[in-house]
């Protein structure tokens, strides 16, 4: 086996750990740092996979601004220590997750995924920035530039949404604003 | 001749200019709208006359010497000239996989028409200019009317059926508006209706017909279904049936016996509208059909036996009733029903040119009485005015010869020529469906004909005596004197009942039914003198010239039309329309002797019952009791129909509704919907507000939605979704 | 070299796993976590055939970046309608916050 195969091994199982960390943890902080590391790990998972800049991305939006946004929720809405954090009905969220897991299972071992692989006449290549860059900025402008109205739109709605309700519009409610 | 589509091009452009910008003008709108209306109407009557001119060069017509023709050809070329011209393939509209092309054609038979439905046309629209005015729907009377020339002339122009159809419901549609014009007296909406409830009766058989006969050709071009008819293409029982549905349509129409109901009280719309009615328009449409799918008919003899028979019975009866009737537009409307069976007759009994001609003849006669009685009503209408009495009874006229005698000639001219007397145009038309008759072999039509002929002269001289002769018996209606209500002067002597008219002898007895002529100067002197109801004294008195002029220039082809067709002597009418060969019929004595004979005793016995009283009415009338009570209620008709109304299709109908509350609507409509509001109100706890059962459906759908999408699938999925 | 089967059978471990979260969970920041894993999930499938069915076009990876775009939108607007509801109620707990039901 391969140094690249194992080190893809280690490195999902291990985020996997950390995610199923994330939904059964009792300690919301808790969950919410493993998070970070299942996201991350998935990062290195991207590296290994020959998306670099990908690997940048998503250590850099999750493991940065997600953490800190998810972090400050906690914060804010200041859950009990020892609240019960999951429903009483968890046992058969469990068996619609693991029947659902089966039917992923059967879909992905039951297709057969030869034809759709080029095979070793195509050697997997590293994807430099610049041609990602390149092709982000040309083939996929319009798409880009959407996606930036929509992060624009959702930091309008969000500052909408989370201003204080006592505040009228014009914000004349001084110290309403917390 | 290639104008000839200008015809019913123009009325129709009338109606739309009226429709959209006219009724836009505010109070210029009445003249703007009657001045398109007559202007296209006579433009009509021009491409009329040009195409006339012109046809005279293009299509084979008048053979003999006698024609009238301006650019003559020599008679070898006009043999070789066609019988019409047709405009082909006038694309029309497309439904799926037909395409439907209109024809128009140009023969001797819509020529004529054109001249009579332009000519009558636009002279009746003149006098209505005087008869409507002061109307607040002044300018819509002129809209329809321009809509139903159109529709008219579309009608005469059309030689594919379909077209026909059309123009044929659009004549339909526009008489129902113009009956029921006057629609806030509720008499007369009710008189729209039933014209147009009745007429559609046919036109239900006239549609099947058509459907059978598109089925066998794939065509509603008449000359491609004629030749497929006489290539016997078509099963012959077949051709029965088509022709027998057909003529349905025209039994509608023309109010042939038993679909006649609807013509007397079509008198409900305004007489001018009567009058375009009864003569160029709506009842010839019915006439005009047959003559235009005659090939259809003659190809079954029992559908032209049956033509003959309805034509027959329907003579006969409509003048037996038109005897007793008091109102001066139902003796017409009876009359008029009499004589398009007589066209009809004529027409079963392969008389075409006969039944066309007296289409021809009678279009003017008629138009001409329709309007002299609407003058006449005009005339009485502020005179009766608030007295309770309608102005169309002729037992509250009398003597108006003096005080309107251009109306009064204009009407005996009429008259004359409606009763057949030589030399008027009635004559002639008689005379050779008569002599047709006769060449049929058919006795009974026959002998009909010279009885309805007899009949005929009686009721309009009847008409004419009591309206324009005798004592001026609207003065006592002024004066409101006595309760006389049924009364009529015979002669100078008495004012009596006509007939034993139970309701008004029951009501005020011998006695005061009898009143002595002698006190009209006296009621007359208390009228004048004593002031008494000066609203009501105005006399009757001449219609305007807008009116009157109209009513001479009728007069005259009322009198001379039938001189276009004289036996042996000038036959131009014969020799352009005829059906087959051209056939001439000699001019037998002895029928004409016959006919005029019968006109002659019809007038002279209205002479001695209603001028010298000889013969007293109320004495006729008192013999037969039973059958004047029998005509004078039109044999009952309305009330038979009334019957089955009331009992058998208010009956289904109630059948019907009880199915619709009971099953439609609790069954069908309250069930479901009380099943979907219980579903409903259960269904609704599954909506618990709850995101995370939400999220464990969603997993759920999905799992399913994979299952079945890996291809575990229960045979009920795979018959119904893939 | 790994194959494309694999790196999928992790994808839906984890998607499975973020499912349970959501379906588990009763606050509504975790439940947000969780939907993050999932989203998380679908962007390792779609690098996976970016790397293994088509590495010369990289269509799949730019997918990713947008769908890594759209997740970050919606959950500062997740959030942020989370800290209005806190507001209002005083609690985050989605089986308290069932206002639309019947």
């Amino acid at each position: 086996m391969e140094l690249g195969a194992v080190a893809f091994y280690a490195v999902a199982g291990a985020s996997l750990v950390a995610a199923l960390g994330v939904v059964i943890t009792r300690h919301v902080v808790y969950s919410a740092l493993l998070l970070i590391l299942s996201l991350s790990l998935t990062g290195l998972v991207y590296l290994l996979l020959l998306a670099d800049f990908l690997a940048l991305v998503q250590i850099l939006i999750y493991g940065g601004t997600v953490s800190v946004l998810l972090l400050f929720a906690l914060m804010l809405t200041r859950p009990e220590d020892g609240a019960v954090l999951n429903h009483r009905g968890w046992p058969l969220a469990a068996v619609g997750a693991l029947l659902l897991l089966g039917a992923l299972l059967f879909g992905v071992l039951t297709t057969d995924w030869t034809g759709a692989t080029p095979g070793p006449a195509a050697p997997p290549s590293r994807v430099s920035v610049e041609e990602l860059g390149e092709a982000l900025y040309s083939t996929w402008a319009v798409p880009f530039e959407v996606a930036s109205l929509v992060l624009l739109v959702a930091l309008l709605g969000a500052l909408q949404i989370a201003r204080s309700t006592d505040a009228p519009a014009g914000g004349r409610g001084e110290g309403a604003d917390r | 001749m290639d104008i000839a589509w200008l015809a019913p091009v123009l009325p129709a452009a009338a109606f739309f200019f009226n429709v959209l910008i006219a009724r836009q003008l505010g109070r210029f709108k009445h003249g703007v709208a009657a001045a398109a209306a007559i202007g296209s109407i006579v433009g009509a009557f021009a491409v009329f006359l040009v195409v006339f001119l012109d046809a005279q060069a293009h299509l084979g017509g008048p053979a003999h010497a006698g024609g009238i023709k301006l650019a003559a050809p020599s008679l070898q070329e006009e043999a070789e000239l066609p019988r019409r011209l047709l405009f082909d393939h006038i694309p029309w509209f497309s439904v799926g996989r037909w395409d439907f092309y209109t024809t128009l054609s140009v023969d001797w038979v819509s020529i004529m028409m054109l001249g009579v439905v332009g000519f009558l046309a636009s002279l009746i629209q003149i006098y209505s200019i005087g008869y409507m005015r002061g109307d607040n729907r002044f300018w819509w009377f002129f809209t329809v009317m321009s809509l139903f020339c159109a529709a008219m002339l579309g009608l005469v122009l059309a030689y594919d059926f379909l077209l026909m159809y059309m123009c044929w419901e659009l004549v339909g549609l526009c008489s129902f508006l113009l009956i029921g014009f006057w629609y806030q007296e509720r008499d007369n909406a009710e008189a729209a209706k039933k014209a147009f409830i009745t007429t559609r009766l046919g036109d239900v058989g006239f549609f099947i017909g058509l459907a059978i006969l598109f089925l066998q050709t794939n065509t509603f071009r008449m000359d491609e279904i004629f030749e497929a008819i006489d290539a016997g293409r078509i099963d012959p029982t077949l051709v029965t049936v088509a022709g027998i549905l057909v003529f349905m349509g025209a039994i509608g129409k023309s109010g042939q016996f038993p679909l006649h109901v609807w013509l007397p009280d079509a008198m409900a719309g305004p007489t001018p509208v009567s009058a375009l009615v009864h003569s160029a328009t709506m009842v010839a449409a019915g006439v005009y059909l047959i003559g235009r799918a005659y090939p259809l008919f003659v190809a079954s003899p029992v559908t032209m036996a049956v033509i003959a028979t309805i034509g027959t019975i329907t003579a006969i009866f409509a003048a037996t009733i038109a005897l007793t009737q008091r109102d001066i537009k139902k003796v017409l409307a009876y009359s008029t029903v009499s004589q398009l069976g007589y066209m009809v007759m004529a027409l079963g009994l392969g008389a075409y040119t006969a039944g066309l001609f007296h289409l021809f003849t009678h279009a003017f006669f008629k138009a001409l009485l329709f309007l002299g009685a609407g003058s006449v009503i005009h005339s009485m209408e502020p005179v009766l005015h608030g007295t309770g009495k309608s102005p169309n009874d002729v037992f509250w006229m009398g003597g108006l010869r003096r005080r309107m005698p251009i109306t009064f000639l204009t009407f005996v001219v009429g008259s004359l020529s409606l009763a057949g007397i030589f030399p008027l145009s009635g004559f002639w038309s008689k005379d050779e469906i008569l002599v047709g008759a006769l060449d049929a072999g058919a006795w009974v039509p026959f002998a009909v004909g010279l009885v309805t002929a007899f009949l005929t002269a009686f009721y309009m001289f009847r008409a004419i005596y009591l309206a324009f002769f005798g004592a001026e018996r609207w003065r006592l209606a002024v004066a409101g004197s006595g309760p006389v209500t049924v009364a009529h002067a015979a002669g100078g002597g008495v004012i009596a009942l006509e007939g034993p008219d139970r309701d008004t002898t029951a009501r005020h007895g011998a006695a005061t039914a009898t009143v002595d002529t002698q006190d009209v100067p006296a009621h007359l002197e208390a009228g004048d003198h004593g002031g008494q109801g000066a609203d009501h004294h105005a006399a009757p008195h001449e219609s305007p010239w807008v009116m009157t002029v109209p009513l001479l220039i009728i007069s005259v082809p009322a009198a001379i039309a039938g001189w276009l067709n004289i036996p042996g002597v000038f036959t131009a009418f014969g020799d352009a329309i005829y059906y087959g060969e051209v056939h001439h019929e000699g001019l037998n004595l002895a029928v004409a002797a016959a006919g005029l004979l019968a006109g002659v005793l019809g007038i002279a016995v209205a002479t001695i019952m209603y001028w010298k009283p000889l013969l007293s009415p109320v004495a006729v009338g008192a013999s037969f009791p039973r059958l004047y009570r029998l005509l004078y209620n039109k044999y009952y008709f309305d009330e038979m129909y009334q019957w089955v109304i009331d009992h058998v299709v208010l009956g289904i109908s109630g059948l019907a509704a009880v199915f619709d509350r009971k099953v439609i609507n609790e069954g069908v409509v309250d069930r479901p919907a009380m099943l979907t509001s219980r579903l409903g109100y259960w269904l609704r706890f599954l909506q618990t507000g709850r995101t995370y059962n939400y999220a464990f459906a969603f997993v759920v759908g999905i799992l399913v939605a994979g299952v079945v999408l890996a291809g575990f699938r229960p045979d009920f999925l795979q018959a119904s979704l893939w | 070299m790994v194959p494309l089967e694999h790196i999928l059978v992790f994808s839906a471990i984890m998607f499975a796993i973020g499912a349970y979260g959501v379906m588990a969970r009763r606050n509504a920041v975790l439940v947000f976590m969780a939907v993050e894993l999932m989203l998380n999930a679908v962007a390792i499938n779609l690098v996976a055939f970016a790397a293994r069915v088509d590495p010369q076009r990289f269509s799949g990876l730019v997918f990713t970046i947008f769908v890594i775009t759209v997740a970050a939108a919606e959950l500062g607007l997740g959030l942020a309608i989370v800290l209005r509801v806190y507001r209002m109620r005083t609690s985050v707990n989605v089986d308290e916050i069932d206002a639309l039901r019947w």
